[in-house]
């Protein structure tokens, strides 16, 4: 019975954290408000009880309907949590707050004021299955209980083992990274709120409908360490394993040390202990097994494409690499690239420059990174950025991603001011970018970390959560296909199934362009990507980006070797402490004192 | 307008006591850069020390300075034995939280199964009042807020003029340069933990001294009231640890004065939750300088 | 005792190897410097100029290769050590304490001294950097880009080291200003006996002051010589503005 109601319960904190990494301390506060709102709807008005218990309202709903409104009355209550997220804080200051809300809520329900009978809680609160108290329908309610928590385990699986739970992970993997690639990091974390309130709530009602009473000693914040503590040592992402961690730590520790005989003179013993087993449990897992009993398990796609054994290199030829092969030609060479740029064709249309900046200033402290920068790069070229240490050029592709606020200026992207817009919506406009360090999905594998990337999924779309593989099969599959030839083509096709964060420096900052281009993007920013690339990889990529122009796709250059610039680039921008120094030819600029000075004299 | 004058008096004296708790807190977080959630346990515990000497008949001033000494040391050994080897395996910020907390549940719970979860007392009510003007302070409470002023005032001449105070602070902002300086990091975190231990234990002890009761969850109910003071006046800084302990204070009993006793916490914790949504760096929180996404 | 009566100082790195993650970022690169010289690395962005400045110092870890100071080998010795071996460090960034006040800055420079060889040092510190005088109450955070490095650089004399690790000192800084610092400060250094081991990126101005340098590009040492040498070297320049690949490295001499 307990094992049922704490098992929707931890399932819907795993969303939350494992899943996530949503470190929601407050999680109990859901579930009480699913306890009280069941009361709440079920009891009859305060006056009726004959005045021994009071409370605000009481409306005497069918137990059923009851349980429903207790499971929406949780998302809302999730959602005004997800409030807390709005402003991007430190995870653990974050994690502070709630907790501070979960002892707020308490304090404010044990103060008798009337709402809901203060410290002694709501008692003869109805059993769904009619009868008040545990005894009267025993079986019957184990029964409902398991019922529901097989429908909650269908609706978890839907949310985390599909492109939607991929989704999720990459925000847990990493934030910035996912918004990088037109994720809505913010509406996802609200999203998972909202849903694991419904699951506590749903938990909380049924308990509070088997007990026949709920009081605030039941949802103290601790409680929702011991819920947490089963998903840590079940295995965070893995529903399953937070299964066992249910049945071993809430159930079996906490519940078990109840029947234990009690010591004499000391009451409580049992109960005591059982709290400081399960906090050295927490520590003895975070310290030697952070993953958990049965860890996460991602789902292997080598042997689906076809993948077997080693893979046969790539379709591109490093010989030969400083010759500029024609469009056509190119085009012809690569298959996939094709996929990749579908909306950048239609900028070619156009004879406006793609992006065009205006008077970009932004500020740190008092340190002007940017200084009044102003210039445009043409659709169809490949537009190079470079400029001495410090000259200000990352902090310039921050601030056309959106990553940074400029302080004043204008971001013209194909005709539109995008300053003041999110680095997501960006993305999602074909604004990508990639970034100097690279910043992968490190515990999703190689092509989970392309295939999350591919915009509008209609598997991140309620209806296809909820309608499932039907909604979304085929374009997973498209995708699929995109994401295997790009593999093979970046010579990564051998590490399919290889968690990114154990990929090699080179490899990781070649699947992070990868990644770009799985965005369907239109105008590309690389902020040096040949950075710590062998020859070897520096020529495929070079060799790619000239393909990927071929094909029309748009692109600026942060670079510092000057010699692919020269060789690639059709336009140069020049930076130096903070301002555009010179725009030209590669060739034309070498010549200029002015930017010899910059660069090599300082 | 008596009553605001009795409330401003009473918030001073609590606001001391949570100002020297804060400031344990905030040493510990300005070197090693964790949220320690055990530190409500230490807070516990020194109470528990402390009530096992008053009720062996020890001094109370002599009991808060053992109780201090104890929970220093065992701060330190907490540090050394948990939280460096987690730094050093590079736990998230997330699981760093969640180990302290571990680690609080099992102490408090400890502490609970030795001393029973009854309301306890020093018994050390009574004696005699003094009066300021419309303020009325137990001579307890005036020997807490002296305390305070004078350990607050140490503290600032450690941080500003000994070396080892500015070693602290040197590590706190810049630990490679810190230790290319040739400072034992290490050490000044060592004896940085051992500090907060011992403002940890006095604070609590303090505490339990100039409130009539209290029983084992003193400290985690403190430790928010402590969180709040560090994160108002800007979480890391000493003299933001000083400063929210005296907001947190006053606002707490002019709002206990004036509304009702029960939402005295209440209001300390929204002004928590809306600080860090408002401005997370706090009053005296630098904004970071350099926010580089980039890396 | 003064600089002039010490045993001339000797900095070498034979076959280093180091890096944080698996592949190496540093690969077989050695080096050696005495006592009044300058030894500039010269490289394009990326090509682990800093890193091999943190391997020396046991920052990023050495996996192959040693480290020797004066005969003593300090591979992967602890940070706080070499202070006490007369090593001193100016990193790129971060190279003040925010938060302290200049003149503690100062005093944590010289935190291995005793109190009054500190106030001594600060004395002959200021006599370098007179305008340090003005601002030994504020609060380095506070200071502009040229203030903070002239921080920075006095609070490294402090202890008066012997060797000095120079992470690009003059990032960010205007022409005239990164010529004054690297002509008339860092090169001043290594004529006062100690020996030099500087980063940078601005090639021409830092090779003007260099006795020995070298071109680190992807982890190798591409080109290596004395200052003279590799300020009329054509592939430098080649290197840094393009027009061709970076040449292959050479095989280890």
């Amino acid at each position: 019975m307990y094992f049922g109601t704490d098992l929707i319960a931890t399932w819907g904190l795993n969303l939350q954290f494992g899943v996530t990494g949503v470190l929601n301390f407050a999680y109990i506060v859901d579930l009480a408000v699913g306890a009280y709102a069941y009361a709440l709807m079920t009891l009859g008005p305060s006056a009726a009880s004959g005045g021994f218990q009071s409370y605000f309202i009481g409306f005497k709903l069918s137990p059923i309907l009851a349980l429903i409104i207790a499971t929406a009355a949780g998302m809302a209550i999730g959602g005004l949590l997800s409030l807390l997220g709005l402003r991007r804080l430190r995870p653990d200051y974050q994690a502070v707050a709630l907790l501070v809300v979960s002892i707020v809520t308490v304090t404010v329900a044990e103060a008798d004021l009337g709402l809901v009978n203060g410290n002694a809680g709501l008692t003869l609160i109805p059993n769904p299955l009619g009868g008040f108290g545990p005894t009267q329908s025993g079986w019957a309610y184990v029964v409902l209980v398991g019922v529901l928590a097989a429908v909650g385990y269908i609706v978890v699986r839907r949310l985390t083992d599909s492109p939607f739970g991929r989704t999720l992970r990459a925000v847990r993997d990493d934030e910035v990274a996912a918004r990088g690639i037109g994720k809505n990091v913010v509406w996802l974390r609200a999203v998972v709120q909202i849903v694991g309130g419904g699951f506590a709530a749903l938990s909380g009602a049924l308990l509070a409908g088997f007990i026949g009473a709920w009081s605030p000693g039941a949802w103290q914040y601790v409680e929702t360490i011991s819920l947490l503590s089963a998903v840590i040592v079940g295995g965070m992402g893995n529903n399953l394993g937070v299964m066992l961690g249910t049945a071993l730590v809430p159930v079996l520790i906490q519940q078990g040390a109840q029947y234990l005989p009690a010591v004499a003179g000391h009451p409580g013993l049992a109960e005591d202990m059982s709290w400081v087993v399960l906090g050295v449990m927490i520590v003895i897992f975070i310290w030697f097994r952070p993953q958990g009993v049965i860890p996460e398990r991602r789902p292997r796609y080598r042997r689906l494409l076809g993948l077997a054994g080693a893979a046969t290199g790539g379709t591109i030829s490093p010989a030969g690499a400083t010759q500029l092969p024609s469009r056509a030609a190119a085009a012809a060479t690569l298959p996939a690239l094709h996929l990749v740029s579908r909306r950048a064709e239609g900028d070619l249309a156009h004879d406006r420059p793609l992006l065009e900046v205006k008077d970009v200033v932004v500020q740190f402290g008092g340190v002007r990174a940017v200084d009044s920068a102003s210039c445009v790069m043409q659709a169809g070229q490949i537009t190079g950025l470079i400029g001495p240490n410090g000259a200000g050029k990352s902090s310039l592709i921050n601030a056309v991603s959106g990553f940074v606020r400029p302080n004043h200026g204008e971001v013209l992207f194909a005709g539109h001011d995008v300053a003041r817009l999110s680095a997501e919506r960006r993305a999602n406009m074909g604004l990508v970018r990639t970034f100097q360090l690279p910043r992968l999905f490190p515990n999703l594998s190689a092509i989970e970390n392309l295939l999350v990337a591919v915009p509008n999924q209609r598997a991140e779309r309620t209806v296809g959560v909820l309608g499932g593989r039907s909604v979304w099969g085929k374009q997973e599959q498209a995708s699929l296909e995109t994401a295997r030839e790009l593999l093979e083509i970046f010579e990564l096709a051998e590490k399919v199934d290889d968690m990114a964060g154990t990929l090699s420096g080179g490899q990781q900052r070649m699947l992070e362009v990868t990644r770009a281009l799985m965005c369907d993007p239109r105008l590309l920013l690389l902020d040096e990507p040949l950075a710590g690339l062998s020859p070897h990889w520096s020529e495929i990529l070079e060799q790619a980006l000239v393909q990927l122009r071929a094909r029309g796709l748009s692109m600026v250059l942060v670079e510092h070797e000057l010699g692919i610039v020269d060789r690639i680039c059709d336009n140069v921008i020049v930076m130096a402490q903070g301002k555009v120094l010179a725009t030209g030819k590669m060739t034309d600029l070498r010549a200029q004192e002015e930017v010899q000075a910059a660069y090599v004299i300082g | 307008m008596n009553l605001l004058i009795a409330a401003v008096g009473f918030g001073i004296a609590s606001g001391a006591v949570i100002a020297l708790g804060s400031l344990g807190f905030t040493l510990q977080f300005g070197l090693s850069n964790v949220l320690n959630i055990a530190y409500g346990a230490f807070l516990t515990l020194a109470v528990f020390i402390g009530l096992l000497l008053v009720n062996a008949n020890v001094n109370p001033w002599i009991a808060m300075i053992v109780a201090a000494l104890v929970t220093g040391l065992l701060s330190v050994a907490y540090y050394q034995a948990l939280i460096r080897g987690l730094l050093r395996r590079g736990a998230s910020l997330g699981s760093l939280v969640i180990a302290t907390f571990g680690v609080g549940i099992a102490l408090e719970y400890i502490i609970v199964s030795i001393f029973g979860p009854e309301v306890q007392s020093y018994g050390l009510q009574g004696g005699g009042t003094v009066n300021i003007g419309d303020i009325t302070l137990s001579g307890l409470q005036v020997a807490v807020v002296v305390l305070a002023c004078a350990i607050m005032l140490g503290l600032h001449l450690l941080l500003t003029r000994t070396t080892l105070g500015r070693a602290m602070r040197a590590t706190s902002v810049n630990r490679t340069l810190a230790r290319s300086c040739g400072i034992h990091t290490e050490r000044v975190t060592q004896i940085t933990w051992f500090l907060s231990g011992v403002l940890a234990g006095i604070a609590a002890v303090a505490l339990a001294m100039v409130t009539a009761s209290f029983d084992f969850t003193l400290g985690s109910t403190f430790l928010i009231t402590v969180i709040a003071a560090a994160v108002v006046g800007g979480i890391g800084q000493p003299y933001g640890a000083m400063l929210g302990g005296l907001i947190i204070g006053l606002t707490t009993e002019i709002s206990a004065a004036f509304l009702s006793p029960a939402y005295r916490d209440v209001i300390a914790f929204a002004l928590l939750v809306a600080m860090l949504l408002l401005r997370p760096s706090g009053i005296l929180g630098i904004q970071s300088r350099r926010h580089n996404v980039a890396g | 005792m003064s600089s002039a009566e010490r045993p001339t100082v000797h900095l070498a790195a034979e076959h280093v190897v180091a890096g944080y993650g698996e592949a190496p970022v540093i690969k077989d690169v050695s080096l050696e410097v005495s006592g009044g010289q300058v030894y500039t690395i010269v490289g394009p962005n990326g090509a682990g100029k800093s890193t091999l400045l943190k391997a020396l110092l046991g920052i990023v870890r050495v996996r192959e290769g040693r480290v020797v100071l004066n005969g003593q080998e300090i591979t992967n010795r602890p940070l706080e050590h070499l202070a006490h071996l007369g090593v001193g460090y100016v990193p790129q960034s971060d190279d003040v304490f925010d938060t302290l006040r200049v003149h503690e800055n100062l005093e944590m420079g010289g935190y291995i001294l005793d109190a009054k060889r500190r106030a001594e040092r600060i004395e002959v510190v200021l006599e370098i950097f007179p305008a340090l005088k003005s601002m030994l109450q504020r609060y380095a955070g506070t200071l502009s880009g040229g203030e903070r490095k002239m921080v920075a650089v006095a609070r490294v004399l402090m202890p008066d080291p012997t060797a000095l690790f120079l992470d690009e000192p003059t990032a960010g800084l205007s022409p005239e200003l990164t010529r004054r610092v690297l002509e008339e400060q860092v090169r001043v250094l290594a004529d006062l006996g100690k020996a030099v081991l500087i980063v940078e990126q601005k090639a021409e101005a830092a090779l003007k002051i260099a006795d020995h340098a070298m071109v680190l590009v992807t982890g190798t040492v591409a080109l290596e010589g004395s200052g003279q040498e590799m300020r009329e070297n054509p592939e430098v320049t080649e290197i840094f503005l393009g027009g061709g690949r970076a040449p292959a490295a050479p095989a280890p001499s």
